[in-house]
């Protein structure tokens, strides 16, 4: 389809596409958050404490089962060790 | 190619697949409880008033002591998994204990909540009462899926006293744990804040 090319689907697409830049500069805005623009001191708090708290949970529970499993690895790793030198021949 | 050695020795996991399975649900329940305290936070600046003068004042006193039953529970808890690796004939005995107390928790909850709906206090009535169930509600059954396990758990146990089932036994203890580790949270900010 080169540039200049004016098939019906091309201008159907165009239309389709004049169609909804109108909805949406006809469209009112609309606010997804209704406390991110309260000047209320305490619902200002809540929303930035629960922003805090939903990052804060999963990457704590990502660092705990992670340090968790480093550590049983580690463990592993030093018993494999010691069973290796325990077949070692006594000097 | 070379056929597969079927001598050599499996390879034993770095951790039990049970234990870690219930570390990631584990995770996964705290992001839920994390989303619904969340919810509440937020919904409770926005009112009016909380909570709202025609509504009943939630049993802050006898949640407290029921807090304090579950707390016991915990312990209970954690001595049967000590239990486990010394004297093992009382295992079931602390498992037990910790199932009763689960369930007196329940109990009180139960009466607490059917005396608050007698009082108006019903999922219908305010956006608080319908909060404080959804919240307290979800970790009443948290709890009863809890005590599920631990009397799964009990009765393996009571059957074989002498080879109990370690990662089973692990698993009930770290979910009892978070059962009873959120529920400070939820009294604090539900009966105290």
């Amino acid at each position: 389809m080169s540039a200049h090319d004016t098939s019906p689907a091309r201008r159907r697409a165009w239309v389709a596409i004049g169609i909804a830049l109108g909805v949406l500069g006809w469209a009112p805005s609309a606010l997804a958050c209704p406390s991110c623009l309260s000047g209320d001191e305490d619902t200002r708090i809540a929303y930035y404490g629960t922003t805090l708290l939903l990052i804060a949970v999963p990457l704590l529970f990502l660092g705990v089962i992670l340090g968790w499993l480093r550590r049983a690895a580690r463990r592993a790793e030093t018993r494999t060790q010691a069973g290796e030198r325990s077949i070692l021949p006594q000097r | 190619m070379a056929a597969p050695d079927l001598t050599a020795p499996e390879p034993t996991p770095l951790v039990p697949s049970g234990l870690l399975g219930i570390a990631i649900f584990v995770a996964a329940e705290a992001m839920f409880f994390a989303g619904l305290i969340s919810a509440y936070w937020v919904l409770r600046t926005q009112a009016m008033g909380w909570p709202p003068f025609d509504q009943p004042r939630l049993p802050v006193a006898v949640t407290g002591v029921n807090t304090g039953v579950l707390f016991l529970s915990g312990l209970a808890m954690h001595r049967a998994l000590r239990t486990a690796t010394g004297r093992r004939q009382h295992l079931a005995r602390w498992l037990i204990a910790t199932a009763l107390l689960g369930a007196l928790f329940l109990a009180v909850q139960g009466f607490e909540w059917i005396r608050l709906i007698g009082f108006g206090l019903t999922t219908a009535s305010s956006l608080y009462g319908a909060t404080f169930y959804t919240l307290v509600g979800a970790h009443a059954l948290h709890v009863v899926a809890a005590l599920a396990v631990l009397l799964w758990v009990t009765a393996l146990a009571v059957r074989r006293p002498e080879e109990p089932d370690a990662t089973a036994l692990r698993v009930c203890h770290v979910y009892w744990l978070f059962v009873v580790g959120v529920w400070p949270v939820i009294y604090g900010l539900v009966y105290l804040a």
